[in-house]
């Protein structure tokens, strides 16, 4: 039972954590929360559904296209919503609401797109069986989810840190007045950043597809467990949200197993509220104090 | 020419100050007894839960208008006080069950509301030092917490089963079993708690809040406790969000996590952004036009929620001040006009 | 000026909504431009009578709560076009509880004050029929709910009564099945839902009455839940012979694919839920195996339908909306409808006391569920009577018709 466990926690965990690491992206780059990461999950895995599940495309190409889909939808809705109200010096309270708004239209949209199901998402290894580690049966798609997480981790601190895009948005959220002197072009790069944050969503979206189902409660099931990943691990570290993720997959999963199932989400979430009260940075140290 | 300006709008306060009064007394009476409307009790209990949610959102307001802390979790203090309440007077939960002792719904309501704001000033001892963005995540996962609390916990709170026949308010002898006593009972807690509201607001307290929000460091050098000052805002602001949540689970005398959910803090938040923050009138406008809005727009069926999120998208972006600031700007238009006029 | 202008506006508030409402409850039924079902053929103000409903069209059953909406439309519009009740036609208020019991307070509200219905049919959610039930009772409505949950009826209510057997009469024939294929112990998950936990409930207590069957775990599943190995991994590690299941539609698929894929083979055991082709189609072969209790199951095409009724009940519900149902409550509601109007037809007038003190009397209407007869309870449970059914190859077989074809199944 061990290994199953471990197993399950890990895959739950990067679950989370592809949400997890577009909370973090979109903070780092921008200095918001964006309430909308749950619900762009959603739209890509509908989107991946019909482009490979109904209307049978390659896998390759129905990940790619959908990604680039919500690539734009990212960038549309910044540039249309959040960029409007950062112009008119909106505090900050309102670009969240906006967000919390665009979230609820993303939701009742995709209803009535598709529709209020649950649906299925086809195995994308049909060649391959679920392979035994351990004892335990263990499916081609969760290992895929686990890699994908990580090398998405990677990849994307490396971008953040060592790129010269990646270092122009952290300016960017950092002092949009002194990037713009620096000649960055702070907004397109802003617009850039939530297309990309989208796209990460659409990914995560299709790579846990296979293992939930799709409908459209699927990122709000995932949405709150994700932000507290992101927390946890330091809110706007790469690596903190999935190192939180994983945490919050493992304790979860193993609460459920050896503690109580009826308790295992209390658990979780009175943890969290230990943590902020007494490392609020997160594991990995972000910047969280007032003045 | 000031003084027969003065003159006409004191003739026109008294006269709005009537039809004010006409239209709140007035017509749910009329509505509750069958004359010339027919006999009508759904839109009495729609008045009744705007009025609760106009106290909820006032408690927030203090919080959110008047310190600028940002709460995305005031459902759980919605929670603390309904379901408090609800287990302190009534007879087959809680204390009924336990000790075999109820409190009358009056008293309890005021001890939920007591344990309401217990729970905001140890929220708000480690919320206060965090920066806004971790400030509002505390309140959600506090929110969460609460809600799965009651959830998970079915000995005490039934959980999903809920909590059905919650005793009536008894007040001095009349039971309040039907929406038009209750909403002549919450009419007179309103005006309380406008009352004690513009008490705090204009008194020191109220200023420290403000000065809190516009400039902390400025507030700090001028010698104010930022820190007690927000703790006690958070305090006051769960006590009154308890009350309304008390009041909820005595007037639809059946509750159950699910209305406790995050939604619901969001629902409160929009209320108070959408209606105007930072004075008397706002809340009570935001949770008028929300809870008629959702009403409303029931028509819709499938459509509903996508308008709803639509006209919420749309009066974030052009209604920063809430209604409230959309009204006086009307007003002041009009105001200006009139002068002009008489000027020349 | 501040004040005054508080009063007023509030004030209007107040004028506004009388207004809304006025105009809303006229246009109701046929809101919004959806035209699913005409509810109103060639009615006239006064001439009609008006049946109320009220369910979740959004929140998280909507897709049940369409589809029971659908159902009742369906039974609506054939009742006119067969000539309406009493000579009369029907129109049907629809509201919106949006899944919670405020809004089922509401929406019952609205019907018997705002739109004063003759009848109603009652939601499928048995908590809002709890929230709501004083209010419809207060007002001396008859309501005919569909949900399955038997508390509702437990509340000494007199205007209440349910369109099918309630999930009670299923925890007697699965036990005598669960024995029958060598059930020895067993392990439960509970989804946290009223529906699923009063089903769960039934169920373990007539095991813990037989004492034949030993439960070796209790799991608990939250419905934001989309992972459930660990709680799947202990269940399985106890080694039961069976598992039960008592979840809603929407989490029995997911979790039917993870617990097969975690290596369970043995049986899997629940309530009607997982009848429902939704099951099949997410979980696919993992949902072969699994017996379960309903009082029917939606069959694949309309040819494999139970009855001659049932048939007929298939294809209008196919013409009318394109598909067939995906979920029973369409069944339902359908009942319901043709339970009111036989208790209209037996009152002869549309007085809701007169129409509850007929419906009370109603004894031998044959509905898709089976017979009805209130005289033989005095609580409005108007059945008992549920079948099983068995999930092999693909397809749903009624157990007894499984047996007899391929031989009693039995635990490895």
């Amino acid at each position: 039972m061990f290994v199953n466990v471990l197993i399950g926690g890990l895959v739950l965990g990067c679950t989370y954590g592809m949400l997890a690491l577009g909370y973090s992206l979109i903070y780092q780059a921008s200095g918001y929360m964006n309430f909308t990461q749950p619900d762009l999950l959603m739209v890509g895995a509908f989107m991946g559904l019909t482009f490979f599940g109904t209307w049978g495309w390659p896998f390759a190409i129905s990940l790619a296209l959908a990604m680039i889909m919500m690539f734009l939808l990212g960038m549309a809705m910044e540039r249309s919503f959040i960029r409007t109200l950062v112009k008119k010096g909106a505090k900050n309270i309102y670009i969240v609401l906006a967000t919390i708004a665009l979230s609820t239209i993303l939701q009742n949209a995709a209803m009535l797109i598709w529709d209020s199901r649950q649906h299925s998402f086809p195995s994308i290894f049909t060649k391959i069986k679920p392979f035994k580690i351990g004892g335990a049966s263990v499916r081609p798609e969760g290992i895929l989810a686990i890699v994908v997480a990580i090398s998405a981790m990677v990849l994307l601190h490396l971008f953040l840190n060592k790129t010269k895009f990646g270092t122009a948005m952290r300016a960017s959220a950092q002092n949009k007045t002194a990037a713009n002197v620096m000649g960055i072009n702070v907004w397109q790069t802003i617009s850039i950043t939530y297309g990309i944050a989208a796209a990460l969503a659409c990914l995560g979206g299709v790579i846990v597809a296979p293992n939930l189902g799709v409908s459209m409660n699927l990122g709000t099931q995932l949405g709150m467990k994700s932000f507290a990943s992101a927390v946890i691990g330091g809110y706007g570290n790469m690596y903190g949200a999935i190192v939180g993720a994983l945490l919050i997959g493992l304790i979860e999963t193993f609460s459920a197993a050896y503690i109580g199932s009826l308790y295992k989400d209390f658990i979780v979430f009175a943890l969290l509220i230990l943590a902020m009260i007494f490392k609020p940075t997160g594991i990995f140290n972000a910047k969280v104090y007032d003045t | 020419m000031q003084k027969k300006l003065k003159g006409k709008t004191s003739a026109l306060n008294k006269a709005a100050i009537a039809v004010g009064v006409f239209l709140l007394l007035v017509i749910p009476a009329m509505l509750n007894f069958g004359i010339v409307f027919s006999a009508n009790s759904y839109l009495i209990f729609l008045m009744c839960i705007i009025m609760i949610y106009a106290i909820a959102t006032s408690g927030l307001d203090l919080l959110f208008g008047y310190t600028g802390q940002i709460s995305l979790g005031h459902a759980g203090f919605y929670c603390i006080g309904a379901y408090a309440s609800a287990l302190l007077s009534h007879p087959s939960y809680g204390l009924g069950k336990w000790l075999g002792i109820t409190i009358s719904p009056i008293i309890s309501i005021f001890l939920a509301a007591l344990l309401a704001m217990g729970f905001g000033i140890l929220l708000s001892l480690p919320a206060t030092k965090l920066v806004q963005h971790f400030l509002s995540l505390l309140t959600i996962a506090f929110a969460q917490l609460v809600y799965l609390a009651v959830s998970s916990f079915p000995e005490v709170t039934n959980g999903f089963l809920g909590i059905a026949t919650i005793p009536y308010i008894n007040l001095f002898g009349i039971e309040l079993d039907n929406n038009y006593k209750f909403y002549m009972f919450l009419l007179v807690v309103v005006v309380l708690v406008l009352v004690v509201k513009t008490n705090i607001v204009k008194s020191r307290v109220g200023r420290c809040f403000i000065a809190v929000r516009e400039n902390q460091l400025a507030a700090n050098g001028c010698g104010v406790d930022i820190r007690k000052y927000k703790i006690t805002a958070f305090a006051l602001s769960a006590f009154f969000t308890g009350i309304s949540g008390a009041l909820y689970a005595h007037l639809v005398t059946f509750i159950s996590p699910e209305s406790f959910m995050y939604a619901q803090s969001v629902i409160f938040l929009t209320m108070l952004v959408f209606g105007g923050n930072g004075n008397l009138l706002g809340p009570i406008l935001g949770a008028a036009i929300i809870t008629s809005s959702q009403e409303m727009l029931q028509a819709f069926r499938d459509y509903q929620m996508l308008i709803y999120g639509g006209l919420m998208l749309v009066s974030i972006l052009f209604l920063p001040k809430g209604l409230y600031g959309l009204l006086r700007q009307m007003l002041q238009f009009a105001k200006d006009g009139r002068e002009k006029h008489v000027d020349s | 000026m501040k004040k005054s202008m508080a009063l007023l506006l509030v004030g209007a508030m107040v004028l506004s909504l009388a207004g809304c409402t006025g105009s809303q409850s006229s246009s109701t039924g046929t809101a919004g431009g959806n035209t699913e079902g005409t509810t109103t053929v060639g009615a006239e103000a006064g001439d009609v009578i008006k049946l109320g409903y009220f369910g979740p069209e959004t929140g998280p059953n909507s897709m049940t709560g369409q589809e029971a909406r659908k159902g009742a439309q369906l039974k609506v519009k054939e009742i006119n076009q067969a000539g309406g009740i009493l000579g009369q036609q029907v129109t049907l208020v629809v509201y919106d509880d949006k899944g919670t019991p405020e809004g089922a307070v509401k929406a019952a509200t609205r019907l018997v004050e705002d739109d004063k219905v003759s009848a109603i049919v009652g939601s499928q959610l048995s908590s809002n029929l709890q929230a709501a039930g004083d209010k419809i009772e207060k007002g001396g409505i008859p309501c005919v709910g569909t949900g399955l949950g038997p508390v509702w009826l437990k509340n000494g209510w007199k205007y209440f009564f349910r369109s099918q057997g309630n999930s009670e009469s299923g925890a007697a024939p699965l036990n005598d099945v669960m024995e029958q294929v060598g059930v020895k112990s067993m392990a439960v998950m509970i989804a946290q839902d009223e529906g699923s936990i009063s089903s769960a409930k039934l169920v373990t207590d007539e095991v813990g009455r037989r004492g034949n069957i030993s439960i070796t775990t209790s799991e608990v599943s939250q419905n934001t839940d989309t992972d459930w190995t660990g709680q799947l991994s202990k269940m399985i590690s106890t080694s039961p012979d069976g598992i039960f299941l008592s979840v809603q539609v929407e989490q029995a698929g997911p979790m039917i694919k993870q617990l097969r894929g975690l290596g369970y083979e043995g049986f899997i055991f629940g309530n009607e839920c997982l009848g429902m082709p939704d099951v099949r189609l997410v979980a696919g072969d993992a949902a072969n195996n699994s017996i379960y209790y309903a009082v029917h199951v939606i069959p694949d095409s309309i040819e494999e339908a139970n009855s001659e009724k049932e048939k007929a009940f298939l294809q209008a519900f196919t013409d009318e909306y394109g598909a067939l149902p995906i979920g029973d409550v369409a069944y339902r509601t359908y009942d319901a409808v043709t339970i009111i109007q036989k208790g209209i037809e037996d009152a002869g007038n549309t007085e809701p006391t007169a129409i509850r003190d007929a419906i009370k009397n109603i004894s031998g209407l044959e509905v898709l569920a089976g017979t009805i007869d209130y005289t033989q309870f005095d609580n409005g449970e108007g059945m008992v009577g549920t079948q099983i059914f068995i999930t092999e190859n693909g397809r749903n077989y009624l157990f007894e018709k499984y047996v007899d074809e391929f031989g009693v199944p039995t635990v490895n």
